[in-house]
């Protein structure tokens, strides 16, 4: 271990003693972060000028529902995303593709059309918890929309009659329980009862001529509410979208990084092999084995340096990760992977120019359809397809999962498994065939 | 110890070495002559187990009494190779250098920085031990690429032409050194193509020539068996008489008898008349 160690550490020492590797490694990729950071600045950020997105399930699939959901639909502070079920609109919750999720139970149609017996209309409410902000608001257009609709069947003569009469029937079935209970609810049969006379006298105006803003909902109506809403956290705390643009372009950074990195180990090899130095190592009793893992642990670190550099600059700006624990997990499966890369590219070619061509062509080919260069959302559908063939794809959707995707644990195991799996078989691949010779004869 | 025994070695059509048998034993300096392409570096690197012989096989034996293949750990240990490219890391120190390579060794961390400047110290690199060898001079390189081979103290020291380039003083340096190694008790095989070092600090010397070992012997044997005539140079006022002989002080005798002389010298055979003599050509044609 201590042989390889020292094989590192030389190969750390010349990365630090090489300004143009230097440069390229740990400058090049926080310029490229930052400089594209500017350029995408406000078009993923500034969720709160948007309308928020709620996903509607309607499991009643009654008038009253369905006015609830034309209600929702009509308000421009809401995008509404149809689900099919409450478990779908929970996914919707839970995936990012919606800010919180209402259910509209089976029965909201009963229980809306009896407002005064019971204890109101139940609906459902998933929320993420993350999103503390938007629950208070969204809470806020559920009773919103549910007193605009209780509004409608009081300005409506024949709703509000009938409403009226089936309150008043199920008030007063309560005469045969004790008298205290039938004492607590004589005041509100007395009402009940005037309100039938006053919609019976036919002084109410018909519906479309009530006056208008009228009655901020909620205001007033203490301890009484038109509909009961449960709320249900989902296990989650992130945003689906990226909360700024440097969440989408340090990751990619971060990729380039590790390609600059992983680029100047793969040259040292072959310039090693050149200079006669692994021969020179291998005489010095050092084994094959150890000599490339030396070179593995050497870019291993250096990869990881860079990482940590790179993101702690992120942080610095705002980058805001839902989970350290994956970024550490997706930090180390890029390492890996780009040591397996360091090694492809060692084999690459025989000369340090052709390592030099062939390698740089074959990584910007790869960071270009694996998004790299841009965001693959704002590639075709064919090209996004395509770039699952890049190790940078699987980098920054790993890094981006980490960071603002809120991957789950099973989200976040096919693209470190896909890296560690390129590390490890590039090493393995370009251990086997690089070619040792390069001392004179 | 280190032996070859019929070792063999072929690259495409070409015989590189050829059926070639060497032994160096401890406190001796075994020089390897020969022109560019002879097969000295390819013996070099078949002697510390870089390359497998075709045929023939390669022993180390330990003081401790191992006998092995040179690609066995511990033959590896017993052997310091300088190789003749400059095989040095440019952008590190002196110190770094031999600190890793003695890292690679095995050398103790603690004895390690003793033995760092010791030999810097040797070398003559102590007050450089700090400064990155590019800013080295081809001499000093040449001297840190020797201590880099000996930093982990082995008993069989190759130096695959350890003096090529460099000038006069560190040449001097240098083979100050391989006689000190020898004076330790090491076995030292000093491939070189220059005679006059190969005649300096080597107590036999092997000639090779296209892979094959045309003579192994003392330099005085060697000379005595395959340099031929010494020739007796005579200035006369008719101008200079050359005559070849065997015997050369009948000849100056014979000479003073006939009077009229007016200068007088011998020309004794070297290396380069034995190279000469076996190949039919200069060594360094």
């Amino acid at each position: 271990m201590r042989a390889i160690w020292a094989l590192a550490l030389k190969d750390i020492r010349l990365l630090l003693r090489d300004k143009a590797g230097f440069f390229f490694t740990f400058c090049f990729p926080l310029v490229y972060a930052l400089l594209f950071g500017a350029m995408f600045a406000g078009m993923f950020g500034g969720s709160a000028s948007r309308a928020i997105k709620l996903a509607l399930a309607d499991l009643d699939q009654s008038d009253a529902s369905r006015r609830l959901v034309a209600a929702f639909e009509d308000n421009p502070a809401v995008e509404v995303v149809k689900a099919e079920s409450g478990d779908h609109a929970e996914r919707l919750v839970k995936d990012k593709s919606a800010a919180a999720g209402v259910v509209i139970p089976s029965g909201y149609s009963q229980a809306s059309e009896r407002p005064f017996s019971g204890s109101g209309a139940p609906l459902r409410l998933v929320i993420d918890p993350s999103r503390a902000a938007e629950r208070g608001m969204i809470e806020g257009l559920l009773m919103q929309t549910a007193y605009a609709q209780l509004q409608q069947s009081f300005t409506n003569p024949e709703s509000l009659q009938r409403l009226v009469q089936e309150s008043l029937g199920e008030v007063r079935a309560l005469r045969h329980t004790t008298p205290q209970t039938w004492e607590r609810y004589l005041p509100l049969e007395q009402m009940l009862a005037a309100v039938e006379v006053f919609a019976a006298s036919g002084m109410l105006q018909p519906e479309g001529a009530s006056s208008e803003g009228e009655d901020a909902p909620g205001s007033g109506q203490d301890g009484w509410q038109p509909v009961r809403v449960t709320v249900e956290s989902v296990a989650q705390g992130a945003s689906s979208r990226p909360r700024s643009s440097w969440d989408i372009t340090f990751p990619q950074g971060i990729l380039w990084a590790l390609m600059s990195c992983s680029f100047g180990f793969a040259l040292s090899l072959v310039i090693e092999r050149k200079a006669g130095t692994l021969t020179r190592l291998q005489m010095a009793s050092a084994p094959k084995w150890q000599i490339l893992a030396g070179k593995g642990l050497g870019c291993f670190l250096v990869n990881a340096a860079v990482l940590a550099l790179l993101l702690a600059i992120g942080l610095g700006l705002g980058v805001r990760p839902d989970s350290m624990l994956w970024v550490v997990v997706a930090a180390a499966c890029c390492v890996v992977a780009f040591v397996g890369i360091m090694m492809l590219l060692a084999v690459s070619g025989k000369t340090e120019a052709s390592v030099n061509g062939i390698g740089w062509s074959t990584m910007l080919v790869m960071a270009m359809i694996g998004g790299g260069m841009m965001p693959t959302f704002f590639m075709p559908g064919w090209m996004q397809q395509a770039a699952v063939v890049s190790p940078i794809y699987w980098g920054i959707r790993a890094m981006e999962g980490a960071i603002w995707r809120g991957f789950s644990p099973v989200d976040m195991a096919v693209p470190c498994m896909v890296l560690l799996g390129i590390g490890i078989i590039g090493f393995l691949l370009g251990s086997r065939v690089f070619d040792w010779r390069g001392m004179e004869g | 110890m280190l032996r070859l025994d019929g070792v063999s070695k072929t690259y495409g059509s070409t015989r590189a070495v050829d059926r070639l048998e060497l032994e160096v034993r401890p406190g001796e300096v075994l020089g390897l002559l020969g022109p560019n392409g002879a097969g000295k570096t390819t013996t070099i690197r078949m002697a510390v187990g870089l390359l497998r012989p075709d045929e023939g096989r390669v022993t180390v034996r330990t003081r401790a009494g191992d006998a092995s293949s040179p690609d066995a750990h511990q033959a590896r240990r017993a052997l310091g190779v300088a190789p003749q490219a400059l095989a040095l890391y440019e952008e590190l120190t002196a110190r770094e250098n031999l600190r890793l390579f003695g890292a690679l060794y095995g050398v103790a961390a603690r004895q390690l920085a003793g033995r760092i400047d010791e030999l810097l110290e040797h070398v003559g690199l102590a007050d450089r031990a700090s400064a990155r060898v590019s800013t080295f001079s081809g001499g000093m390189k040449r001297r840190l690429n020797l201590a880099a081979a000996i930093v982990h103290d082995p008993e069989i020291v190759l130096l695959d032409e350890p003096t090529a380039g460099v000038d006069p003083q560190s040449r001097h340096s240098l083979l100050e050194m391989v006689a000190q190694l020898r004076a330790k008790g090491c076995a030292v095989i000093y491939t070189t193509h220059y005679m006059e070092e190969a005649q300096k600090v080597c107590d036999r010397v092997a000639i090779m020539d296209h892979g094959r070992l045309l003579a192994l012997d003392t330099v005085d044997a060697l000379i005595e068996s395959h340099g031929g005539e010494s020739i007796v140079v005579a200035g006369t006022a008719d101008g200079e008489e050359r005559l070849s002989t065997d015997q050369p002080l009948r000849q100056i005798e014979a000479l003073l008898s006939k009077g009229d002389l007016r200068s007088l010298r011998i020309d004794r055979p070297d290396l380069e008349t034995v190279f000469l003599n076996l190949t039919g050509r200069r060594l360094r044609d």
